[in-house]
């Protein structure tokens, strides 16, 4: 595997985290075969082309084969240098976001028919005053910063951080355009107002070219985490977004061959047959920009390829999984991912096939309803956590292809995430596993300190769809209901409502008052922030993820400690070490409890050789077709 | 009454019939919990205020729900417009239904002519050779064919004739939809959605046929000494497909109806296949567009029957 050189010492990069392929298989370059078509099956289809307005795994899929970004990752989240030849942190200030005030404008809140009140604006908002109030009503007014006045508060020198970025010359679109800055400008200007757009403007200051190749990103404060979470986002050519600044040539949404426009971008493959929710299929492009030369990081055999090696991909939408394993079986696809988990032990005991699992980024937990009753009590819930039988849903519900979660932190996001995961682990462990004897002794002090009776009713709920889930959360309620010497502390009743009901329920603003427990899962990336903020902060707008209004001002603080200021964006180790003490705090508030890390598997047939599952979904074909930064290359025998 | 006076009266009745599914099929959805917006934001929760706000005027759900159907309703009949789904790509849902009807169509085709091919001989056999063991079996396969789910069924044909035999692929082929590949592959599922039909059909054809045989004119016929065939297939079965025409005409309404859970197991990319995934991301114009369109489609069948039992028998048209 290659190293990383730590190019820029960027303070998003990972550097040295833990392999998370298991059994990772390598080819030897010379024994690759060129050619052939690589079939691979989803569940579910593209919703567009045109990533600004996407959020779906399976679309990403996609689009990885097509677009590019500045950054790229290996599987174990360290970050290398891609379109751009090098990047570097070049200015970092200390200041909040009120160091904007003297940029911002007045604009008034207003509100639509059904009561929502939010600020009446078409511009792109950077900043929102912290001093805005926070129950507005319609006629109020609120002070913000939108891109307009950003470039004015960098010309004055006022911004959270400066990262410069190199750009490759000669690299090519496909509609053969030279990638130059302008492109990068005006592709992050096309975010602007997009679906994506929260997740881009709650940390990014404004992006500027400086000549034909050099782009500078700015950061609104120090943030850590900035270029993994900024960096990542695809460019498009002048086609597509005309020049900075300018209306954009193509909408957002447009760029989709159903809205009569190719979709364009640096990268090895170009859509070449589509059909709607049926499948997709890609060409590899003659002359793809990428050199091995090209990256110093890279310590690989001189040999190694400079793009994938097969010919085409064909991605089929199969949205049953049980038929898209019969599909595997029977040679129509070559890879398939998202079967249950007995159908993947079944293909691991083949030997016509190969099971790729890799450690995911998802997470199963179970959310308490804090502010309810005798929920609120934390020792309570630590109780709880004492439980639930992590070895057992494990082992006997997913077969092994999830693993208990003994931190809050997966393997994948260890490297920016704590100063050693084993140590971690270890001290952490104790939090997680099943005592009963333990946890009745909790549960009897908390009764007597807080008056609490026996047994406490509650219900579990979680979606119907997902039979591996039900069984587990029948598990925990089984786990909690039984007497320990002689006192029944839980009567736990189980209900299971359809996915999407299930999720628009928990969106709804007073489920955290129905003193419900509920079991569902998310999925995280690379960075150690995620994992901690979806489901213990109170910043995710409608409490998404956080139904039950947690807010914890200690562990609030923790996080932003460990994330924001320049101290940790500049200082990785001090950020690690912030990071451990966020975990400890996650667990001995105990307002949720991570029950099972995810795997992300990719089941292949032998004729599929070096295949490796990426930890995300998003990247599972590009990943595996070709990543030199993991020399990891997939070709087909046959 | 005149046929003709029965016929505008029945199709009269089309409108507020279906201006039940609407007002039903529009108060299920909205009472349903989940909107496009909660899907997005479960999707992607950084998504802020102004882009939540922004989605709830586009889509017009901070209107009052009577206000959206009326809305809704008005489109539909003044403009033609059946509205347009919600999500990173806004498509007509008419444009939909039309692009995925023709698939629903083939198998539904598919699915009729299996039922009639297998209903008429088996029904005619069984009623010929009523309570003897040939009849027993057939009614005994009927019951069963009624019985089976047909997600079962559906599933049981992949894992015997794709998976174990190897005979059909488990996916749909990428061919043109009359493309004899393709129309090989809708045998499976066209006989899954025709199951039910068939033994449904069969059942009746065998009691219109018994009950024709034990008539005076075919006594009749047997007196004067015709062969038994042609008493069976000339004059028998010419007035026992009287009622079997009518009923095959409300098969059209359970087919269409089954398509839902067959393309589902199939994964044929019809209409029901699209109301399944319309549901599950409550795209509310396009549950209510297929709703309203197979709704309608599963009324002129069943009008169509009516007329055609009205014609074949005029007795009918007096009740």
């Amino acid at each position: 595997m290659a190293g990383c050189s730590g190019i820029g010492g960027g303070g998003g990069g990972g550097g040295g985290g833990i392999d998370p392929v298991q059994d990772r298989v390598t080819v030897d370059p010379a024994d690759i075969q060129e050619g052939g078509t690589f079939r691979a099956a989803l569940g579910s289809g593209v919703d567009t082309f045109d990533p600004p307005e996407s959020s779906s795994a399976n679309s990403s899929v996609h689009h990885n084969l097509l677009y590019e970004t500045m950054i790229t990752t290996d599987a174990s989240g360290t970050i290398y240098p891609w379109l751009a030849e090098s990047y570097e942190q070049t200015e970092v200030q200390d200041i909040q976001r009120t160091a904007y005030t003297d940029y911002m404008k007045e604009v008034s809140y207003a509100e639509t028919d059904d009561g929502t009140v939010f600020i009446d604006t078409d511009q792109q908002i950077v900043v929102e005053h912290p001093d805005n109030p926070s129950d507005p009503s319609a006629g109020d007014t609120a002070q913000v910063m939108t891109v307009e006045e950003a470039p004015d508060a960098i010309a004055d020198g006022t911004f959270g951080m400066e990262y410069e970025f190199q750009l490759h010359e000669g690299i090519n679109f496909v509609n053969g355009e030279e990638l130059t800055a302008d492109n990068v400008v005006a592709s992050y200007q096309r975010l602007r107002g997009s679906a994506l757009s929260g997740q881009v403007f709650d940390s990014l200051l404004d992006v500027q070219s400086d000549g034909d190749y050099t782009v500078r990103l700015y950061a609104q404060i120090p943030d850590a985490a900035f270029v993994r979470e900024i960096a990542g986002f695809s460019i498009y050519p002048t086609e597509i977004t005309g020049a900075p600044d300018e209306p954009q040539n193509v909408p957002l949404g447009g760029m989709d061959p159903r809205e009569e426009h190719e979709p364009l971008g640096t990268g090895p493959f170009r859509l070449t047959d589509y059909e709607n929710e049926n499948y997709a299929t890609y060409t590899k492009v003659d002359d793809y920009w990428f050199d091995t030369e090209m990256k110093d990081w890279f310590d690989g055999s001189s040999e190694f390829p400079n793009g994938p090696v097969v010919d085409k991909v064909d991605i089929a939408v199969i949205s049953s999984p049980s038929s898209r394993a019969a599909a595997l079986q029977e040679g129509e696809v070559d890879m398939a991912r998202g079967l249950s988990s007995s159908t993947l032990t079944n293909f691991q005991e083949s030997e016509e096939f190969r099971t790729a699992p890799t450690a995911g980024a998802g997470y199963l937990f179970m959310q308490f309803p804090v502010t309810q009753g005798p929920w609120q009590n934390a020792k309570l819930r630590r109780a709880v956590n004492k439980l639930i039988p992590r070895p057992s849903i494990s082992n006997n519900i997913f077969q092994g292809w999830e693993n208990p979660a003994w931190v809050p932190l997966p393997p994948l996001a260890a490297a920016t995430g704590t100063t050693d995961y084993e140590e971690l682990t270890e001290d952490l462990k104790p939090y997680n596993t099943y005592e009963q004897e333990e946890a009745a002794t909790m549960l009897d002090e908390v009764g007597e300190e807080a008056g609490i009776e026996y047994p406490i009713e509650v219900t579990i709920e979680t979606n119907s769809d997902n039979k591996d889930r039900v069984r587990v959360v029948e598990l925990i309620a089984q786990s909690m209901n039984q007497e320990i010497d002689g006192t029944q502390y839980f009567d736990v009743s189980v209900n299971t409502k359809e996915f999407l009901t299930f999720v628009s329920q928990l969106l709804t603003e007073n489920y955290y008052n129905k003193g419900k427990i509920a079991v569902i899962g998310l999925s995280g990336g690379f960075g150690p922030h995620g994992y901690a903020k979806s489901i213990h902060s109170p910043e995710n707008f409608a409490q998404c993820c956080n139904f039950q209004n947690i807010d914890i001002e200690r562990l609030n603080e923790a996080m932003r400690n460990a994330r924001y200021g320049v101290d940790v964006a500049e200082d990785k180790e001090l950020r690690r070490e912030r990071y451990n003490d966020v975990w400890e705090i996650v667990l001995e508030e105990n307002a949720n409890s991570y029950i099972t890390h995810s795997t992300t598997v990719g089941v292949v047939g032998t004729e599929v050789k070096g295949f490796n599952s990426y930890p995300s979904v998003q990247d599972i074909v590009g990943y595996a077709l070709h990543n030199p930064a993991d020399e990891q290359i997939t070709y087909l025998d046959r | 009454m005149s046929l003709r006076r029965f016929i505008l009266k029945r199709v009269l009745l089309i409108f507020p019939l279906l201006l039940g599914v609407s007002i039903v099929t529009f108060s299920l959805v909205k009472l349903t919990p989940g909107n496009p917006v909660q899907v997005a934001i479960g999707l992607n929760p950084d998504m802020g205020p102004q882009e939540i706000a922004r989605l709830k005027q586009r889509y017009g759900l901070t209107k009052p729900a009577w206000q959206q159907y009326l809305n809704w309703l008005s489109d539909i009949v003044l403009h033609a417009d059946f509205g347009t789904t919600y999500g990173a790509r806004e498509q007509e849902v008419s444009e939909i239904i039309v692009n995925k009807l023709p698939e629903t169509v083939a198998l539904g085709i598919f699915g009729w002519v299996f039922a009639v091919a297998i209903a008429i001989p088996t029904g005619i056999y069984a009623a010929v050779r009523k309570d003897e063991l040939g009849d027993h079996v057939s009614r005994f396969v009927a019951l069963a064919g009624i019985s089976l789910p047909n997600f079962w069924l559906g599933l049981m044909l992949i894992l015997i004739f794709s998976v174990s035999l190897n005979v059909f692929p488990v996916t749909a082929p990428r061919t043109p939809l009359w493309h004899p590949k393709t129309l090989a592959f809708l045998l499976m599922p066209g006989i899954t959605i025709g199951t039910a039909s068939a033994s449904n059909l069969m059942r009746i054809m065998r009691s219109s046929m018994s009950e024709e045989m034990n008539k005076e004119y075919v006594t009749a016929a047997r007196a004067k000494g015709l062969p038994e065939r042609t008493v069976v297939l000339k004059h028998v079965l010419r007035n026992s497909l009287i009622s079997v025409t009518t009923v095959a005409a409300f098969l059209t309404a359970s087919i269409v109806a089954g398509s839902v859970v067959v393309e589902t197991v199939f994964g044929w990319r019809g209409l029901g296949l699209e109301l399944i995934r319309a549901v599950r991301n409550r795209q509310v114009d396009l549950i209510l567009g297929i709703t309203l369109f197979t709704g309608t489609a599963i009324i002129l069948a069943n009008l169509l029957a009516d007329i055609l039992y009205a014609v074949l028998d005029p007795r009918i048209r007096y009740d």
